[in-house]
């Protein structure tokens, strides 16, 4: 038996047994694509990228790539803002998330986007369509760099190069996971030097996160884009079908489907500075005016807390309870609250807080009984008052999972205090004596 | 009759004792032994013991060419001399050549690879190497081994394992500064090759490979080490490299052909032993017969019960090796029991098996080697290489499957100064009792081959994802014998890959080495599910055994506990089950069609006078194989209590084969009635599988048996070949035309074949002698499980009929 009649019958073998798994999809997406040519035969003559896209080719020393470009004026609206304000935006608030690094100037920022032959990673995944977004001169410039062929990766790495020597940071969604390595594995694969190294990376997945996950269940970028910045997307593709779209293209070099791909990554970059400037303008503003959910208040409050902004962190937090939060959310805060007046050596707002909290007697009032406990030990200097309060933590853990830990420290607590009292019952003895 | 090695002992204890010289503690066990067995029936009690007199190292002075900061740490450690084998494999190692080193256990192994490697970093500390070891376990082992040697030689070599263990956090560090990286194949695999441009550093100075236990690699898991180790190479190129592989094997007949085999270079063997080893005894041992009628022994477990007591009892260190998890909890519980009563107390005597917490391995181990454990019951989990010291005696309860480690096992009981002793206690199996009754085999030149088929188109393929998953692929690159550009355009039609200019590319989403597993057969696997409560996943099984073992109203057992299925998902690969107390277990009833569809080598099995009785002969073969229905079996007294139909779905495979074909005229010759010759035929293959699978180191599962007719001569119906009443009566059939001409098949159960048919083909004599022996020399009058099979199921004259057609093919004489 030849190669031929082998592979012949390891096919209709898996055919017929359906015990191999992969065969079996191999299989399936054979027939898929069958019915596919059948289909589309009426189109599938060849319809080169230049004819479905807005670009041109571009050369450079390692070959040639496609280039597609556009500039979006600054006049025009971008959903509850414009252009030109996400453009020129004042980024500098966002240093607070690269601690010792500062953000340039917004010229010298470009937002990065890549579109990939699949999310699993590795040296065999290609990113076959490099978005990059910058403000330059009347309008915010996006370019694409686009793989009319796999080849032509190393042309198209080599202009990435180009583009990012003039600049001095990169902004990406995910881009530390997933964008950066991605690259930096194909320059490695191209023998290549990676440009990344120098330059400084924000990654807007966590601060959004930070900022919005309390009122948006999901952060991903499609959600922000129509939570918070309003825009409603049409015609999109859905990620997903993506590598999909671009290995048909690859076979059978039909460009339309593609179309879909250059709209969607274009919309991404725009969104993506439209979300730093929208996060920035949050941060500086600090909830003075323009954020009005109370969960976003209350998120701000702890991206300050844990940038050391005490006051900031204290203002934020109180306008949150104001304006309102959700039952689950509120005991968190308040609390959250009293560890920011007591950091700040104001025992008696805390103290407030904390009796709140214990009213409440909702899981968490629990920390709540021992901060006061602590409290009236060191600052009232109310034993009495402190062992109750230790007691009643104690009291209200027992009926909790996993509480080895917090049991063994109140345990602990409650019995220094004991000693405590009853020293201090003795010691007031024995003075009435001498007295 | 005894054997020689017992006479050999008898003399020498006998000797000892008449010039009062002092015996040794494991020698007066042995008797004790001996003697308490001796009015055992004939078939049972010792069958053999091999004395093995002290040996003195051989050993030279340390090579001149050691880098002077190795050849103090050497010193530091008090070695000031390397055994020859030692000395060997640096030598070669520093020339340049790839070897393979064949030595007993504790003798000085990891030496061998880590002296080059250790010389080569002295010379240059950018020098990088990876170790492969089979488990997690080893690999743990060997970092402590490397660390010692990174304290004596007083710098930094930055050692690191790296597997599934390793925390995230950690790996990138890993990555890029470890030197010494330990790993196994399925991380190098899945983990490390897939992601290779993080690995940058470690490639471009990569030097050494090491692949240790390397006899570990046969059959399917080697053919997948071959292939990983393919696109190894092709990294390493990349990054301008070219590794040197240092190899180490347990004793197999052909170590340097399956290393030749999996590594695809020139390997040079070193064997020349030159560590020291003290006096031992090696002895095997049979349980007595209890049911001469029915071929019953008695239970093995309680027989290496008693051996390991009289062991303990004398305060003699003793490991107790069993082949599953539950036989050493069994054992472990009797030899508490036992001990209980004795001074030093049941404490002495623990478990160690897969699936305790590594903590408390890491302490038995220790326990172990500062002698406050006397005693420890393990599974294989302990036989490879873990250091545990040196005890004094060893049991193996039942055969460990290979000759290979069986010697490992017992290589864990050996000291240098005093005598040490293993025995081997034979389970009913047929490869046991074939063990315990053909010592000659045991204690003779290794038998066993190992083999692998890099080549077999199923997992080439596999691996030819991942490698273009890696880097694209050229047509004039090497990686295989078959037609690459052909191989690749295949890819292409299923949409893997895509050509262009410089070569073909991966193209799609997925990540193929997750798909590939390279220890199981197929990646398909049937997932069982406990339905009781919630639904709760207790077990996998692949697909082919699958559907013999969890089809619908079947009995499943795990770990001693029984469930019975309500329902398979066959779309959905589940079986539901739910946990029952039954007296019976059910067998499924399948049936087999073999076609064969070219053949590759035909030949007479014997010369002379039975030159036409039958040929051999392999090639590949189309198998189709159904699960039609199932018979329940009373445990205990093995009575038939019912049976059911099951309608399973066919399945079909091409694989290579290995048969026999008879020719009509001897097998009509035969004077026996057509089914009893047919159940003589199926008697003979159930032999024949259990010999072949001990020549070739595989499992009964790896290799399907089948009789069938050839087609040649009839051209009529296709083989057949079953279990089913039906079926067998259809063949009978069959086989009274006077035109039958049976095969016996032996074929891969693998798609594409793993390599066996042809060293079968190779071996065939051998095959025959050794499988007329099994059959003659176990002590059943009609058949039974240890030999060609109950009674029950080959008739009552399926054993005479079986030797008879071995006698015809001259088997007798030619041994």
């Amino acid at each position: 038996m030849d190669l031929d009649q082998k592979l012949k019958l390891l096919r209709a073998s898996a055919a017929k047994t359906r015990c191999d798994s992969g065969l079996e999809h191999q299989l399936k997406y054979l027939l898929k694509l069958q019915k596919r040519e059948r289909t589309l035969a009426g189109e599938r003559a060849r319809c080169p990228i230049e004819q479905c896209v807005e670009g041109e080719v571009s050369r450079n020393v390692l070959g040639e790539f496609f280039l597609a470009r556009q500039t979006l004026p600054f006049g025009r609206p971008y959903g509850s803002s414009r252009i030109g304000d996400v453009a020129f935006a004042d980024l500098s608030p966002l240093n607070l998330f690269l601690p010792g690094q500062t953000l340039p100037e917004s010229s010298s920022i470009l937002y990065l986007d890549t579109e990939t032959t699949g999310l699993a990673g590795g040296t065999g995944t290609c990113a076959f369509m490099i978005g990059m977004g910058r403000a330059e001169g009347s309008g915010f410039r996006v370019q694409q760099y686009f793989l009319r062929e796999l080849t032509e990766e190393k042309a198209a790495l080599r202009a990435l190069e180009d583009a990012l020597a003039s600049c001095e940071a990169v902004v990406t969604f995910n881009g530390k996971t997933f964008d950066l390595p991605l690259l930096e594995t194909r320059y490695r694969l191209a023998r290549m030097r990676s440009p990344f190294e120098r330059l400084i990376h924000l990654d807007l997945l966590h601060p959004a996160r930070r900022m919005w996950k309390l009122r948006l269940e999901s952060c991903e970028l499609k959600r922000l884009e129509r939570e918070v910045l309003a825009v409603n997307r049409h015609g999109d593709v859905d990620g997903a079908d993506i590598p999909r779209l671009y290995f048909d293209y690859l076979r059978g070099g039909n460009a339309r489907g593609l179309e879909a791909v250059f709209y969607h990554n274009a919309l991404d970059i725009v969104t993506l500075a439209a979300l730093a400037a929208a996060l920035s303008e949050n941060l500086r503003q600090g909830g003075e005016n323009g954020v009005a959910d109370g969960r976003d208040l209350f998120s701000l409050s702890r991206i300050f807390h844990c940038a050391g902004e005490s006051d900031r962190a204290v203002a934020a937090c109180c306008k949150a309870l104001d304006r309102g939060l959700p039952e689950s959310i509120e005991p968190r805060a308040l609390a959250h609250l009293a560890a920011q007046h007591k950091r700040q050596g104001n025992y008696r707002a805390a103290a407030e807080l904390w009796r709140e909290l214990v009213r409440r007697e909702t899981p968490d009032s629990i920390a709540a009984y021992e901060q006061l406990a602590i409290y009236y030990e060191h600052r009232e200097r109310d034993v009495a008052k402190a062992v109750e309060f230790a007691e009643a933590a104690l009291d209200r853990l027992r009926g909790q999972p996993n509480s080895c830990l917090a049991g063994r420290r109140l345990s602990h607590r409650l019995n220094r205090l004991r000693r405590k009292a009853s020293f201090q019952t003795q010691s007031g003895e024995r003075q009435t004596l001498i007295g | 009759m005894k054997t020689q090695g017992e006479t050999e002992i008898l003399s020498r204890l006998t000797r000892a004792r008449k010039h009062s010289q002092p015996q040794a503690p494991v020698e007066v066990a042995l008797e004790e032994i001996r003697q308490k067995f001796k009015a055992a029936s004939a078939r049972g009690g010792l069958t053999a013991v091999q004395h093995y007199p002290a040996r003195a190292a051989k050993s030279t002075p340390l090579p001149d060419f050691l880098p002077p900061r190795v050849a103090d740490a050497l010193r530091a450690r008090g070695i000031d001399q390397l055994y020859i084998h030692q000395a060997e494999a640096a030598r070669l190692a520093r020339e340049g050549r790839n070897i393979v080193v064949v030595t007993p256990t504790a003798s000085g192994k990891t030496l061998c690879y880590n002296l080059p490697i250790l010389s080569a970093l002295a010379e240059n500390p950018e020098t990088r190497a990876l170790y492969l070891f089979p488990t997690k376990a080893l690999a743990q082992d060997q970092l402590a081994e490397l660390n010692r040697w990174t304290e004596k030689l007083g710098e930094t070599i930055r050692t690191f394992t790296y597997d599934g263990d390793t925390p995230q956090d950690a790996r990138a560090a890993i990555r890029s500064r470890a030197n010494l990286v330990i790993t196994n194949p399925d991380m190098l695999h899945a983990g490390i090759l897939p992601h290779h441009t993080k690995w940058e550093r470690l490639f471009e100075n990569l030097r050494f490979i090491v692949i240790d236990e390397l006899h570990y690699y046969r059959g399917v898991f080697g053919s997948h080490l071959a292939n990983v180790l393919r696109r190894l190479k092709r990294i390493a190129a990349f990054y301008g490299s070219r590794p040197q592989f240092i190899c180490t094997s347990a004793t197999i007949a052909n170590p340097a052909e399956l290393a030749s085999r999996i590594l695809e270079e020139d390997v040079t063997l070193i064997d020349g032993n030159g560590a020291p080893s003290g006096e031992r005894y090696f002895a095997l041992y049979n349980p007595p017969v209890v049911n001469a009628q029915l071929g019953i022994r008695r239970s093995y477990l309680n027989e290496a019960r008693r051996l390991a007591r009289t062991f303990l009892e004398r305060g003699l260190g003793t490991i107790v090796f069993a082949n599953s998890r539950l036989a050493a909890e069994i054992l472990v519980t009797y030899l508490k029991e036992d001990l209980s009563q004795a001074p030093a107390g049941p404490e002495v005597v623990r478990g160690y098996r897969g699936g305790y917490l590594p903590l408390e391995r890491r302490e038995i181990e220790r326990d172990l080697r500062d002698g406050r454990l006397r005693g420890v019951v393990a599974t294989n989990a302990l036989e490879l290489g873990i250091d545990i010291g040196s005890l004094d005696a060893a049991v193996l309860a039942g055969y460990p499957g290979t000759i290979a480690s069986t010697w490992q096992r017992a290589g864990r009981a050996g000291r240098r100064e005093a005598t040490s002793a293993a025995v081997l206690v034979a389970s009913s199996a047929p490869v046991d009792q074939f063990m315990v009754q053909n010592p000659e085999y045991f204690f003779g030149r290794s038998p066993e081959h190992g083999y692998a088929n890099p080549d077999n188109l199923h997992i080439l393929l596999n691996h030819l994802k991942c490698a273009a998953f890696e880097l694209p692929l050229t047509e004039d690159e090497k990686f295989g014998s078959l037609d690459l550009p052909r191989l690749l355009e295949h890819l292409a039609e299923l949409g893997f890959l895509h050509k262009t200019s410089d070569g073909w590319h991966w193209i799609s989403e997925s990540y193929p080495a997750d798909a590939i597993s390279l220890r199981s057969v197929s990646s398909d696997n049937f997932v069982i599910v406990d339905i009781t409560r919630e639904p709760k996943i207790i077990a996998e099984v692949d697909f082919s055994s699958a559907l013999t073992t969890v089809h619908e109203k079947a009995i499943y057992l795990q770990d001693g506990r029984q469930y019975h299925v309500e329902r398979l998902d066959y779309g959905e690969r589940k079986a539901f089950v739910r946990p029952c107390d039954s007296d019976y277990f059910t067998d499924a009833i399948s049936y087999t069609k073999i076609k064969v569809l070219e053949l590759f080598d035909s030949a007479p099995v014997a010369d002379g006078a039975a030159r036409a009785a039958a040929l051999k002969r392999h090639g590949e073969v189309q198998v189709n194989t159904q699960v039609v229905g199932f018979k329940k079996i009373k445990f205990h007294t093995m009575e038939n209590t019912g049976s059911g139909d099951l309608m399973l779905p066919e399945q079909e495979m091409h694989t290579t084969a290995f048969w026999l074909t008879f020719s009509q005229a001897f097998f009509a010759a035969l004077p026996y009635p057509a089914e009893e010759r047919l159940n003589g035929l199926h008697g003979l293959s159930n032999a024949l599988q259990a010999i072949a699978t001990l020549l070739l180191m595989c499992d009964a599962r790896d290799l399907g048996v089948a009789v069938g007719e050839n087609r040649e001569i009839s051209g009529q119906e296709p083989d057949i070949s079953s279990r089913n009443p039906e079926g067998i009566q259809k063949t009978t059939e069959i086989a009274r035309r006077t035109l039958f001409e049976p095969n016996i098949y032996l074929y891969d159960k693998y798609p594409g074949g793993i390599g066996f048919s042809e060293p079968l083909f190779r071996l065939c004599e051998s095959l025959i002698a050794n499988t007329h022996r099994l059959i003659a020399g176990c002590g059943c009058p009609s058949g039974c499980p240890s030999c060609v099979g109950p009674a029950g199921e080959v008739g009552e004259r399926g054993k005479e009929v079986a030797l008879e057609i071995l006698r015809k093919l001259g088997a007798a004489a030619s041994e």
